[in-house]
């Protein structure tokens, strides 16, 4: 390598004694947190694409510099406690410390970001950010899972909205929506005037019985509309509580399949894998 | 008490288990093997869901059903295990049965073919019911067709043939 450049105190300097003194620096300091900014910003330039920083808050860091045609390892990095490390500094370490694997990688810089503790607990967003990110970093089976778990929350979303637009007031409240008495007798005539189930179509009380121990749960709670699954054939319902005609009660597995609706179901699903989101994201941001 | 015990095929004609009793109305079921006559489920045994039901075997020999006894487990255990999960009907029962003495053939037949036409909620679909109505032409000529078929038995083996063929 040769020529010379000016250096920051206004002497000659060669292109060879500048990278010793940058690869001094690098040692003493560590790299420039700006770099991976400037990089970025240039191949957005270089692209034509649109500006896609590893860690947002760059923009807020340096977004004012980034134009500035001098390449930033020009002049000396700033002060670590001027400018906030957008990385927190690993315990014990130093800035003497080499530079050693990263335990935790960063997203790419195409990523959108994980999605954060609490905000993996959110339907729909957190999954569905949580699975463009690992589709965008190439995690192929964590996008696919989380994508399933998107697909979970929308459907029970959208199971909970169409019960609500056909049974409005009554489909949230339930019986404490209705006057007079609130018993299955006097539930079910309302339940079919608002089209949730048909005319001499059984209705299973799926979660919380009718009977048994459901006797000392109150009527309002235990005729909610949400707590009624309707039953495809008598045989299905019978066969749920007891034998009928010749065929024995069902088994648990089937118990569970034909008693319990779809959404719920689904539900049992979404509800762990919202935790193990969770559990994660937690993992991730410690 | 009667040490005699019935053969497979039972029908059991007991109380409904949903709708009014008024008029004598009784359900049907039937035990088509001496494996499902000995087990029920748990739940039957503690709401002793047979008590005061009538059993009549494949020789026509009726008895009433005075209580249900839970026998527990009566197999190995790995069988008990995989019966628990695999099964409905996971217990073994016993019935204290008192004698009722032999029913003629076409007594039998004819109390059948009344619990098919007075219990269309069992024996027609409900949407049907529920579009036509339970005293329509439509339910009445469904229950009719069904209560013919059991009417062309001849004894109690084309009886229970008859009712298998109509689940």
């Amino acid at each position: 390598m040769s020529g010379s450049q000016r250096s920051r105190g206004g002497r000659e300097e060669s292109i060879d004694a500048f990278m010793a003194r940058r690869e001094r620096e690098i040692a003493r300091r560590g790299p420039d947190p700006r770099v991976p900014a400037y990089e970025a910003y240039r191949n957005s330039i270089r692209t034509g694409q649109d500006l896609r920083l590893a860690h947002p808050g760059d923009l807020v860091l340096y977004g004012a510099s980034l134009q500035n045609p001098a390449w930033p390892g020009s002049e000396l990095p700033p002060e670590p406690a001027a400018v906030p490390d957008p990385m927190p500094a690993l315990p014990g370490g130093s800035d003497a410390d080499p530079p050693g694997p990263d335990p935790d990688p960063q997203p790419s810089p195409g990523s959108v970001g994980q999605p954060g503790f609490a905000e993996s607990f959110i339907p729909v967003w957190g999954s569905g950010r949580a699975a463009i990110a690992d589709f965008q970093e190439g995690n192929y089976g964590s996008a696919a899972f989380n994508a399933a778990l998107a697909a979970s929350d929308l459907f029970i979303a959208g199971t909970l909205l169409k019960a609500i637009a056909k049974g409005g007031r009554f489909a949230l409240l339930g019986p404490i929506a209705k006057e007079g008495k609130r018993d299955w007798k006097n539930i079910r005539p309302e339940m079919r005037r608002l089209g949730m189930i048909e005319k001499n179509q059984q209705g299973h009380h799926w979660l919380i019985p009718n009977n048994g121990w459901g006797k000392r749960v109150p009527e309002e709670i235990k005729n909610h509309p949400l707590n009624i699954m309707p039953m495809p054939d008598i045989e299905t319902h019978m066969r749920i509580h007891k034998s009928w005609n010749k065929k024995p009660k069902f088994d648990w597995k089937r118990r569970y399949w034909h008693g319990t609706p779809r959404w719920s179901k689904v539900a049992t699903v979404s509800v762990p894998g919202h935790g193990v989101e969770a559990v994660e994201a937690d993992r991730r941001d410690r | 008490m009667t040490a005699l015990q019935p053969q497979a095929p039972v029908l059991v004609f007991r109380r409904p288990y949903f709708g009014s009793a008024k008029g004598g109305r009784e359900d049907i079921i039937w035990f088509p093997s001496a494996d499902a006559f000995a087990r029920t489920s748990y739940g039957e045994i503690r709401e002793k869901i047979l008590q005061g039901a009538l059993f009549v075997d494949v020789t026509g020999m009726s008895w009433r059903v005075l209580d249900m006894v839970d026998l527990g487990r009566r197999e190995n255990w790995l069988l008990w295990i995989w019966n628990k999960f695999h099964r409905g009907d996971n217990r073994f029962v016993h019935y204290e049965l008192r004698e009722e003495g032999p029913l003629p053939f076409e007594a039998i037949r004819n109390r059948v073919c009344t619990c098919i036409l007075r219990s269309p909620d069992v024996w027609c679909d409900w949407r049907l019911l529920g579009s036509k109505g339970r005293r329509s032409k439509e339910v009445r000529d469904v229950l009719e067709a069904k209560a013919a078929k059991v009417r062309q038995a001849t004894d109690m083996r084309d009886l229970f043939a008859a009712l298998d063929s109509l689940t």
